[in-house]
Formats: structure tokens, sequence, C-alpha cells
């Protein structure tokens, strides 16, 4: 080992140390600074409250699909543009409203240049709005026009008998196939069942198959396994 | 440096902070719950004021009658016309030089007149000096908010919450830039009480709620409300036989704690609408919303004419909001690296705000300083005028006007403008509030450098020469006004009423 690497190590071995008896950082988690050799390392005072009262943090294991490849990964599921698919007071991308809400940076704004470590107080919401608004758009274009994703259900009809082999059969076959487009995946038989069911009647409300149609493709697409991977 | 190590503030602090990690344990920990105690929570408003606003520009001046030294004409000093002090008042302020004709920009507009903040709140306001530890931005700003580390990380914002936002919707919320928006680092701070960042003060009120407004109303794409809560209650069935239900991710867990406990609560205060800035230029009926009562009811559009063209009266009125609806108690935002324009072509901020200093000093302190006043001032009337079952939203309220550092306290001989500086550690800081000593001046400027001097934390005496105040002394200046306890706190009992 050469001195200068002992002597950077000198440098950094108490710091080490004494992050790995407290637990946690001191103020700012900078590296410390490259010392003249001659310079005595001294340690700064354990922040003694937070040593005190920390534990170590449950290790994360999972990441956090953010606003730009959320809103991109949602626009190609539903092949949407991303631009377009939820527009806050008809004018506003959603995406752009709601940036640091769904976990993303803000450099040139106001200086945000790390994005939030973990979701927010209004990221639901903000998730909701964004994929709530594109499923309404996608069953709207759908019912519409020729239709590119919802291609089986009659989302004309005033409502859907998920008892009538026929209609239930063109429901799972939507529903799997936003399954696909959104988790990249088969729904279990559970999953299936859940959404199917959806379109029953219930507390006095019978949902029309397009509002059955939005409300699957909400409920898988704002499921945590869209959020995070 | 005197350092109150209060075992009984010690204490206490450790039982909220093992309070809060058994409440994280647990789980709804941003459900309702009702304050432990009766005392109305106070309210915590941190104006960012970034790039190093300097305080010989504003309420502590230098006269240039009073310069001295080997290069008086070289300090940074203010000649007595542009200087104004309002009888038994003890701060001397510069006045307005676009208002007084003799300076300004024909660039970069704001009239309001920092005399104005005094005469209004002259009793309530504190001015401090200090010597700042960092020149680097974000380095500064950020200690500004942690006062250097002296609380463990914690931010005065997380403090603030912790003390006085618990059970609140929105504990604390940050609009601000830069340094001002970093976390703490202290490990004990619970979830609930670190800010939400708020990019976006106009739309912000959106992010509310999961669904309203996001087509007019009757439109064929929107789902009836009843069944879209089917959908979410389906949602809560499918989340358990997620593949991720299997991983242990606190952030997944959070983010579910946050969609079934939170959400609903936001959404049932009708928080879409009482936080609602637009009230001109969309159909919001059309879209089932309407404006904020409050902008009716206080004049919001009177305090804050350019509310959707100009960021930082946007940014002042939904911190009133927020603290009127009692949703926050602990709120910053501040000047950010755009300008606003307006539509009559007027740019009321100088661009990087007041880092503008170093192409033009003087104009940039002045236009920057007016529009802080301002803005303190236009919260601080809103906060007055809003009663409570006791007084005001006021009578508990703080204003800390945070910024980096000071700015180089020279100039080319004899100039009045047209110079640019740079960063400097010496300068001083802004308080408004009844709960601190007003009408006061601790410390002062040397006049033979322009340099600031300090003060006794404890009788507030002036130590010509010498300033050992730090940032630890103006986060402990906050935090004993109100009533954060930790166990550094530094004791300034000179600051606080």
């Amino acid at each position: 080992m050469s001195t200068h690497a002992r002597n950077v190590l000198a440098v950094l071995a108490p710091s080490a140390l004494l992050a790995l008896l407290c637990g946690c950082g001191a103020e700012e988690s900078f590296l410390p600074p490259v010392l003249p050799r001659s310079t005595p390392v001294e340690l700064p005072p354990p922040h003694e409250v937070a040593c005190e009262t920390a534990t170590p943090p449950t290790p994360e294991t999972l990441i956090w699909k953010r606003a730009d490849p959320l809103a991109a990964d949602v626009a190609l599921a539903l092949s949407l543009e991303p631009d377009t698919m939820c527009l806050e007071l008809g004018v506003l991308p959603c995406v752009e409203a709601e940036h640091v809400a769904l976990g993303g940076s803000d450099p040139l704004g106001t200086g945000l240049y790390t994005p939030p470590a973990r979701p927010g107080l209004t990221t639901p919401n903000a998730v909701d709005r964004l994929v709530l608004a594109a499923c309404a758009e996608r069953v709207d274009r759908d019912a519409t026009g020729p239709a590119v994703v919802l291609t089986e259900t009659d989302l004309a009809a005033a409502s859907l008998d998920p008892d009538d082999a026929t209609t239930r059969a063109a429901m799972e076959a939507d529903a799997r196939s936003l399954h696909r487009r959104l988790l990249a995946r088969d729904p279990s038989s559970d999953e299936l069942t859940l959404l199917i069911d959806l379109a029953r009647p219930a507390d006095g409300l019978t949902p029309t198959a397009r509002e059955w149609a939005t409300l699957t493709c909400f409920a898988i697409g704002t499921r945590t396994d869209n959020l995070f991977f | 440096m005197t350092r109150s190590f209060s075992s009984s503030g010690r204490r206490s602090f450790l039982r909220g902070a093992a309070a809060a990690g058994t409440a994280l344990a647990l789980g709804p920990s941003f459900a309702s719950r009702a304050r432990a105690d009766t005392v109305a929570p106070r309210l915590l408003f941190v104006i960012g004021a970034s790039g190093g606003a300097s305080i010989i520009d504003s309420f502590l001046p230098l006269p240039a009658t009073q310069a001295s030294g080997p290069s008086p004409n070289e300090l940074i000093a203010y000649p007595d016309v542009a200087l104004t002090q309002l009888p038994g008042s003890a701060f001397r302020v510069v006045k307005n030089l676009d208002n007084l004709g003799v300076g300004g920009s024909p660039l970069f507009r704001c009239t309001f007149e920092h005399s104005e903040l005094v005469r209004a709140h002259g009793q309530d306001m504190l001015v401090a000096t200090v010597q700042n530890t960092s020149v680097n931005h974000v380095v500064a700003q950020s200690r500004a908010m942690n006062g250097a580390g002296i609380d463990g990380g914690r931010t005065i914002l997380e403090a603030a919450a912790m003390t006085h936002g618990e059970g609140m919707i929105l504990p604390a919320v940050n609009l601000a830039s830069g340094g001002y928006l970093e976390p703490g680092t202290h490990a004990a701070v619970p979830d609930w009480a670190r800010a939400e960042i708020v990019n976006d003060p106009i739309r912000f009120a959106a992010s509310t709620d999961g669904s309203r407004g996001l087509f007019p109303t009757g439109d064929r794409r929107m789902p009836r409300a009843g069944l879209l809560a089917r959908a979410r209650a389906t949602r809560e069935q499918l989340e358990d036989l997620s593949p991720l239900a299997m991983r242990t991710s606190p952030m997944r867990s959070r983010y579910l704690e946050l969609r079934r406990t939170l959400q609903p609560r936001m959404e049932a205060a009708d928080l879409i609408d009482s936080l609602m800035l637009v009230s001109s230029g969309f159909d919001l009926a059309a879209y089932g919303l309407s404006p904020s009562p409050a902008i009716e009811e206080m004049g919001l559009l009177d305090v804050f004419p350019h509310l959707l063209e100009d960021r930082f009266q946007a940014q002042t009125c939904l911190a009133y909001l927020l603290a009127r609806e009692g949703l926050s108690a602990a709120i910053a935002w501040g000047p950010g690296f755009a300008p606003s324009f307006l539509a009559d072509g007027t740019i009321t901020d100088t661009p990087i705000s007041f880092d503008f200093s170093h192409n033009d000093h003087v104009t940039t302190q002045n236009v920057m300083w007016a529009r802080v006043a301002s803005q303190v001032d236009a919260l601080a009337r809103l906060l007055k005028a809003t009663p409570t079952s006791d007084g005001t939203l006021w009578d508990r309220s703080l204003v800390y006007v945070a910024t980096d550092f000071g700015r180089d306290r020279t100039r080319p001989a004899g100039a009045t403008g047209g110079f640019g500086t740079g960063h400097h550690l010496s300068n001083g800081n802004v308080f408004l509030s009844p709960l601190l000593r007003g009408n006061t001046v601790l410390g002062g400027v040397a006049t033979d450098t322009a340099l600031t001097d300090g003060w006794d934390p404890t009788t507030g005496a002036r130590t010509p020469g010498r300033n050992d105040i730090r940032e630890g002394h103006l986060y402990s200046i906050v935090a004993s006004a109100l009533g954060i306890d930790f166990p550094n706190r530094l004791d300034v009992r000179a600051a606080v009423r």
C-alpha cells in the first residue's frame, strides 16, 4: 500500500468508524476533506440525539418509477401521448403540473437537483389523477373510434353481466390485456375475479361498460406494482 | 458560547422522538390525531432569500457619513438621502431607490418601501447579526435551515412540524429553492414531519385530490364518484395479492399508508377548493371547482395583485392559506432562480435572486429586499387580520427571513452603482414575531469595515470587532420562540420575549 493510500485511509477510517458506531449521518454526508499529511485528524462530536434514538433503517428493496418514466409507461401501455393523456384544467399536462409530487426533480425552476427520496404526501393523489385521466381517455377513444386496447367488451353497454359467459369472456380478455399492458404479466384468477366483480351492481350503483373499463384500468394502473419495481 | 443543556428539554425531545418511532412502527402515522395538549400550535414561516441578502443593504445599513477607516469611500455605505429612520424605531433602513429616483433599474422593479415593513410591524421585528460559516450557496442555505447541524441535522421546518404540526394534514410544506429545500438528516424525524416539496403554488391544489377537477362536470369520461371509491377498494384487495407484498419495502409501505390514511383526509377536507389560487382565466365552475373562499373574504387579489403571474406572491398566498386552514405548522418559500414577468412588461425580480449582486449589487439588493419585505408585510397583515379563539394567527407566528450569507463590503471608490460583489460570511437576519423581542437590533455594523459586529446571546450587548454568532444561534432564536426543545439549544434570551 502506498504512503498516499495509507494517509487517505487514516483520514477516512475514523469517519467510517464513527458512522458505524453511530448508525446515522453527520449533519452533511459529504466525504471528509483530504487533509494535508501533517494535519491531525479530529473527530467531530457525535450527534448524540440521533445516535441514541435512531434505529438502522430498513433496507429499501424497490425502486420508485417516477414522473416521466411513469407517464411514459402509462402512455405506452394505453397507446396514448404522455403530454395529452392527462391535462389539468384542460391545458397543462399532469406530469408537468405534479412533477415533483410524482417524484421528479426541478433543477431549473427551484434548484431541486435531487428528486424527493420517497413519495410525498400528495403523491398518491397525483398518481391517481394521472392514471385515471389516461384510462378514461383510452376508454373514450376505444368506445368512439377503432378500439385499440379494449377490443372485446361492448363499451356501449349500459351495464355488463359477469355471469353471462360471452360477456365475461370479453371482460376477462380486456382485463387481461390491460394487466399485460400495464404490469407486463397475466393476472391471477383471484385478481381477475376482483376486476370482473367491479361490474356488479353495489350500493345502488351499476357501472356502465365504459365505467367498468375505466375503473378496471385505474385499479390496475395505480397498483404499487406499477409504481415500484 | 453559552449552551443550555436542559435535561428536561432533552428528555422531552427523546420522548418525542421515541413516540415518533413508535408511530412509524405501528403504521397509521398519517391518520388524524388529537394533539396531546391544548396549546394552540405556533406557526413558522421561513422565507429563503436565496443568493445572499445583505443586511447592510436593507435593515442595517452603514450611513456614508459614518464610514471611516483607511478607505471610507470604498465601503458599501448609503448617503443620508437614501436612508430612513422612523421615530422611535431601532431600524434605519435603505429607501427604495427606484422610488427615490436616484438609482434603481429600468429592468427590475418592486416599489415597496422597506420602511413600510418597519412602520407596520417594527414592534415585532428583530434584526440579529451573524457570521455565517459557508459561502457556498447550497451549503449555506442548508445551514440556514438546520443551524449548521446544531439540532443533529434536523431542519427548523421539521422541528416546528414535530412540535406544532402533529395531526395536521400537511405539517410542513417547502416551496423554497436550492439548499432551503433540502430535507434534514436527523434519523429520528418521523416521515410525517418531513416537508412536502411544492414547486408550483398555483397548481398545488390539484394534487390534493385524486380525481376532482380532472374533467368538466358531466363529462362522459369520468366515472361516478361512488364507483371510483369501489375501484379504490378493489385496488386495496389487489395490493394484498401483489407479488410486491412479500417484499420488505419501506417506500411501498409508506405509499400505501399515505394512500389509505392521508388521501381520504385530504379529499374530505376539500383542499382542492380551499387552496385553489386560480380565480380567473379558467372556468373552474365547469370543472366542479371553485377558488379558495379566502380570496374574496380576505381580499387576496388586492394583497397579491399579480397572483397568477408572480410566483413569489403565489407562494406567499399559499403559505397563508395553509396556515389559515390549519393544515401546516411550518412553511418555507422564497424567490427562486427565474424572475417573474408581469403582463405589463415589469420584471419583478432580478435573475437568480439576490445572487445577481455579482452583476449589479445595489440594484439587486434593493429590488430583492423590497420583494422580500413586501411579501413579509403582506403575510403579517393577513395573519393579523385572521382571528382565532384567543386573538389572531399573528400572535403565534414567527417569520424568519433566512439567507445564504452576506456580500462583499467594498465597492470601487465612490461608486453608487454598477458594480458587483462576491459572497461574504458577515451578515445578519431579519425575524418578525410577537414572540420575539421587537424593535430590536442585536449587533451592529462596524463603521471602519462595514462588517457586522456580534452580540451577547444573553444580554444582547454588542461585541465590537467580533462576531461569534453562528447559524446555530439563529436556529435557537426560532426554536426558543416557538418552544422547540433540543439538547444543544443555545441560550438566546436576548432575542426572545
